[in-house]
């Protein structure tokens, strides 16, 4: 249907009337101007296509214009007439900030309108030079683009929105050029630094440019592993190598005669040098006073580059994938991290022969532990945002974010903790209690002063349910700890069970007053072999698989009765249209040859046609044969 | 090539290129129509800062450019894109009107500056002789009146009760807040609707 638009102005409200090709017009009118002011910054508001053009050529339409002023569905996009006016009434820039997903949407207009955003900046001062005015000017345009970091790339579509920004900007050329000068003046400034930072960056630069991105990649990522191999190669060299080869305490006797084929080999000659492990002594190497554990030094060199390697590794992967799987890593790591340290200390306090009292120990090691995990992040932390707030309010840069899951994973850091101390310091309960009521306090100080609403939304429902479970995770680890200790660990000279030897015992002797020899000790023993708990185990998982299985054909089943009922409802509506062509009278059937009709019909003459019992025919034309109700629903029974 | 006489350092075009909306042609041919002007008084070459400082009076601009000459509203575009505010016209700023003005020119810029030709009746800092440029503008009834008379280019043809009517009811329609005046959201909303707009703004060299 062909459409001719016209605008045509009433007191207060803009319609748009259509024209027909039979003649007849329809208005519609459009959204109230104030929501379409409401709407403005958002909305490209272009493209009401020039009357005497015939409104042919809808080039540049943009649909949310569209949908801000209700029109009904629009005519073909674009038509091949030619135009004397060009209808570009988008500039690049624009386009691009609507279908981006930026963050900051307010933003990336400001950087692209360099802050002026139909402002025109004074040009013409009573007093001062223009020339000096013009600059400041074209300094605070600049500063405003390089805030936008897709503006700044050196990629040609940088290049070019750096030029559609420029051009739209409606100021004068004067000052358009300074800052075009100011902008390659950066952007040189930047390079040499990139240039002094990284390391063959020309190199990856030629590649990238000549062979495309995934060569380059390549490239990058061959460049990141070197350096990480450097780093370990510095550091182990530093720690390990270097103190076992100056201080010659070598176990081994050297193997004598250098062959050029041990290079092949690795054997012969290197067999015995600092190449391997077992030139590695497990005394102290000494100078002077200091000494040096080579044993230890070797140990914790090697635990701690193969960790960082995989903290390292998981964070670049993490960067790789979706922020989700960030999310959940930084989250899983920093559980695994406060998980070791807690462990590790309970085995140092548990292994440690000497303290006659390592209860008393342990539980005043986790009271420094929770105290100073408050000095940290209840009270240092706030400060450094603090300082980090005045910082951004002084440079206008971005805002600080509440980190839900940093502060929720120093929360369950924090219970865990609790757990671990509370069987051995009751009163870490109290503390805990005011250590809390102060950290409420002091994140709602932050989060009400410091910060600003993030712009991603956090998936609460699921990010809860994960702290929830770690939570429960560390329970029941510490729970389990603890059951060791009761069970295992046999009962010092101090606390409250120093009667017995084990700290189970007040159960079983103390109340049910159980000896060996009895039956339901005999009972209890037996099922907490590991065994017959093994067992127990194996059942438990037979069961559930059997429920999952169980669970996994059912959804089968629900998806094939759905399926079964989608073509119920799809017969039913077949017959019922043929019902309604029978109750019409245009259905029409053949019958066998020399069949007989019913007496009714069989006074007309009718035509007998061949075809088989029950076949159907729709006919819109007159019926040709008689159909009584009877044998219409004998065919339709059929 | 040879000896021919090079008017712009290859520098100048890309910037004017880079900033306008015109190819190295239409920019060189844009500088011929210039020089038609005052040929007296602008140079062949304008590598240094000719294109900045030399200025083209007023009166010359209006009379001898046949596009300008019949437009109502020539002086206040000269004055619009004129530096010093008084309609003397660089190079620079000639180039930047007639960018302004151009086909490829952007539908925003163009209300801009319609904004600023209208509206600029509404600041005079008369003390300075030039017009000081907030972003606060509007247009107001008085700037409508003067729109209004240079349309009928200060003929009778339309009374003082007329032109009184027809500024009331242009208030009336665009203005949305109910100050008695056009921000320049309010104008560009009206104008943004005009579907003759983007051809009658424009003027082509």
């Amino acid at each position: 249907m062909d459409r001719k638009v016209s605008v045509n102005n009433r007191p207060s409200l803009w319609t748009l009337t259509f024209e027909h090709s039979d003649g007849s017009k329809e208005s519609l009118p459009t959204v109230g101007l104030r929501n379409v002011f409401n709407e403005r910054n958002n909305i490209p508001m272009d493209n009401v296509p020039s009357e005497e053009n015939g409104a042919d050529d809808y080039d540049n339409l943009d649909d949310n214009y569209f949908d801000a002023v209700a029109f009904s569905e629009n005519g073909n996009p674009r038509q091949t007439n030619a135009i004397t006016h060009s209808n570009r009434v988008h500039s690049i820039h624009r386009n691009r900030v609507f279908k981006t997903q930026s963050n900051n949407i307010v933003q990336s207009i400001e950087a692209r309108t360099g802050g002026t955003n139909g402002k025109m900046l004074d040009t013409s001062r009573p007093t001062g030079s223009m020339a000096e005015s013009i600059e400041n000017h074209a300094n605070l345009i600049v500063a405003k683009m390089e805030q936008d970091s897709d503006l700044m790339e050196d990629s040609p579509t940088a290049e070019e929105l750096r030029r559609e920004a420029l051009r739209d900007m409606p100021q004068c050329l004067t000052l358009k050029k300074m800052c075009k000068s100011k902008i390659i003046e950066f952007k040189l400034s930047m390079k040499n630094l990139a240039y002094s930072f990284e390391l063959w960056y020309g190199t990856v630069k030629q590649i990238e440019g000549n062979f495309g991105s995934g060569v380059a990649s390549f490239f990058k990522f061959l460049r990141w592993i070197f350096v990480m191999n450097l780093i370990i190669a510095i550091i182990s060299f530093c720690f390990i190598v270097l103190p076992q080869v100056t201080f010659e305490a070598r176990n081994a006797t050297l193997i004598e005669g250098f062959d050029w084929r041990d290079i092949f080999s690795g054997e012969g000659y290197l067999t015995n040098t600092f190449f391997y492990y077992g030139f590695y002594s497990n005394d102290s190497v000494s100078q002077s006073a200091l000494n040096y554990s080579m044993s230890d030094a070797y140990f914790f060199t090697m635990v701690f580059l193969y960790l960082s390697c995989f903290a390292v590794l998981s964070i670049r992967y993490e960067d790789y994938k979706s922020p989700k799987t960030m999310l959940y890593f930084s989250l899983i790591r920093t559980f695994i991290l406060g998980f070791v340290i807690i462990g590790v200390l309970v085995t140092f306090w548990l292994k440690n022969p000497d303290n006659e009292c390592w209860e008393t120990s342990l539980g005043q090691e986790i009271y420094r532990l929770i105290l100073f995990d408050f000095i940290f992040s209840g009270i240092f932390l706030p400060i450094i945002n603090l300082v980090y707030y005045r910082f951004c309010r002084l440079f206008n840069k971005d805002h600080l974010h509440f980190d839900i899951a940093h502060y929720s994973m120093q929360i369950i850091y924090n219970q865990t903790l609790f757990w671990v101390g509370f069987f051995f310091s009751p009163f870490l309960a109290i503390l805990v209690v005011i250590k809390l009521l102060l950290i409420w306090y002091v994140r709602k100080l932050v989060v009400l002063k410091f910060c600003k609403p993030s712009s991603k939304s956090w998936r609460a429902a699921q990010t809860t349910a994960w702290f929830l479970m770690m939570a429960f995770l560390s329970l029941l680890l510490v729970m389990g700890l603890l059951g060791y200790i009761m069970t295992y660990i046999p009962t010092t000279s101090c606390g409250p069970f120093r009667g017995y030897d084990y700290m189970y015992e007040i159960v079983t002797l103390g109340m049910f007053n159980l000896r060996k020899g009895n039956s339901v000790w005999k009972i209890l023993l037996f099922i907490t072999k590991p065994g017959f708990i093994a067992l127990v185990l194996i059942a438990l998982c037979v069961r559930v698989y059997y429920l999952r299985a169980k669970a996994h054909a059912q959804r089968g089943i629900v998806a094939m009765y759905r399926e079964m009922l989608m073509w119920e409802s799809r017969d039913k509506e077949f017959l019922l249209q043929n019902i309604s062509l029978v109750t019409k009278g245009q259905w029409q059937y053949k019958l066998q040859e020399g069949r007989e009709l019913d007496p009714i019909s069989s006074s007309q003459s009718v035509p007998a046609y061949r075809g088989s019992e029950g076949d159907v025919l729709h006919k819109d034309s007159s019926r040709q044969l008689f159909m009584t109700p009877s044998s219409c629903k004998y065919i339709l029974l059929n | 090539m040879g000896n021919k006489l090079v008017t712009f350092t290859d520098q100048q075009l890309e910037n004017y290129q880079d900033c306008t909306f015109f190819t190295r042609k239409e920019i060189l041919r844009v500088f011929k129509r210039f020089r038609e002007i005052r040929p007296d008084l602008v140079p062949k070459q304008m590598k240094q800062n000719e294109a900045v400082n030399i200025r083209i009076p007023l009166e010359d601009s209006i009379e001898k450019l046949p596009e300008l000459h019949e437009n109502p509203f020539k002086k206040r575009i000269c004055q619009v894109f004129s530096r010093d505010g008084k309609g003397n016209l660089s190079f620079e700023d000639f180039l930047d009107l007639l960018s302004v003005f151009s086909e490829q020119a952007p539908r925003d810029i163009k209300v801009f500056y319609a904004f600023r030709i209208y509206g600029q009746y509404r600041k005079t800092n008369r003390k300075f002789g030039i017009f000081n440029f907030d972003s606060d503008q509007h247009i107001g009834p008085a700037d409508l009146d003067e729109a209004l008379l240079l349309l009928t280019r200060y003929t009778q043809e339309l009374t003082p009760e007329d032109r009184q009517q027809i500024v009331e009811k242009v208030i009336e329609e665009a203005d949305v807040d109910g100050d008695g005046k056009l921000s320049y959201m309010e104008f560009e909303h009206v104008i943004t609707r005009a579907p003759e707009f983007l051809s009658t703004f424009h003027i082509r060299i």
